[in-house]
């Protein structure tokens, strides 16, 4: 357990950890997808997707790469996510590919 | 000099994060906001390090209302201090669509970073919400991490 209070409850703090552990195999195992995703992101400007219960809209948003997970519900709750840009393609590539894996990996509730 | 680079260090961090904190408001009115809101300090969770062998940073955050609000949006980003000027790490948002009763906690456990290296570096966290509340758009101010944590943890 960590060294301060945490606001999870143990069955969040078992869904944290659900959620990471599936955020490093996809990272892993989908990481020849998501760079066919991040080649096609970075030269059109935005990529969508659906993916289980939510559909993700990709794009780019001044100096920052941004997302959106829309639930198929509306009775859901929806999540989005702004990172900076790097300047460096191959550093783009690479953070897009951790933005892309995150979106996918789940959400903690 | 050391003593005057860290000096300069950290009334730079201090001026950027004043900056940073000023108060805002949905209106002109500056009625007290009937909502609360508590942002975890940026930890590296032991537990995740446990299930899955890598570092990752995190900061979690909550917001509690006294009346009925609804379509609640709770937004949560990690900053780290630089040497001229915070940068932000990641913005994660949480929008709620439906209605939410008086203390019942809206929740935003999904902001988190993996560690790159190992490099030690200052991080904080911020949070914000907006929700409407009695016919009207209501912002709550931002609110940030009690302490600004030294972690082992490049990002």
């Amino acid at each position: 357990m960590d060294s301060f209070e945490s606001f999870l409850t143990p069955q969040q703090l078992v869904r944290e950890s659900e959620v990471l552990s599936e955020f490093c195999r996809l990272i892993v195992e989908e990481r020849s997808r998501y760079e066919n995703q991040a080649e096609i992101f970075l030269e059109t400007g935005s990529f969508s997707r659906i993916n289980g219960n939510y559909s993700f809209k990709y794009k780019m948003k001044d100096d920052r790469f941004v997302w959106h997970a829309k639930p198929i519900s509306p009775t859901e709750n929806s999540y989005s996510s702004e990172v900076p840009i790097p300047e460096a393609k191959v550093d783009k590539i690479e953070t897009l590919i951790e933005f892309f894996a995150q979106s996918e990996a789940g959400f903690i509730n | 000099m050391r003593k005057l680079k860290h000096c300069a260090v950290f009334s730079i961090t201090v001026i950027s994060i004043a900056i940073f904190v000023y108060p805002v408001y949905s209106n002109a009115t500056t009625a007290k906001s009937p909502c609360r809101i508590e942002v975890s300090i940026a930890h590296i969770s032991k537990y995740i390090f446990l299930k899955t062998g890598k570092q990752a940073i995190k900061v979690d955050a909550f917001s509690k209302c006294n009346v009925t609000q609804s379509k609640v949006t709770l937004t949560v980003e990690l900053w780290k201090v630089g040497s001229f000027g915070n940068h932000l790490v990641v913005l994660r948002a949480k929008r709620s669509p439906g209605v939410t009763l008086p203390g019942r906690q809206v929740e935003n456990f999904n902001t988190f970073v993996f560690c790159k290296n190992n490099e030690l570096t200052n991080y904080y966290g911020v949070a914000y919400s907006k929700a409407f509340i009695a016919g009207k758009w209501q912002f709550a101010r931002h609110v940030l991490s009690r302490k600004i944590t030294p972690l082992e943890c490049g990002t």
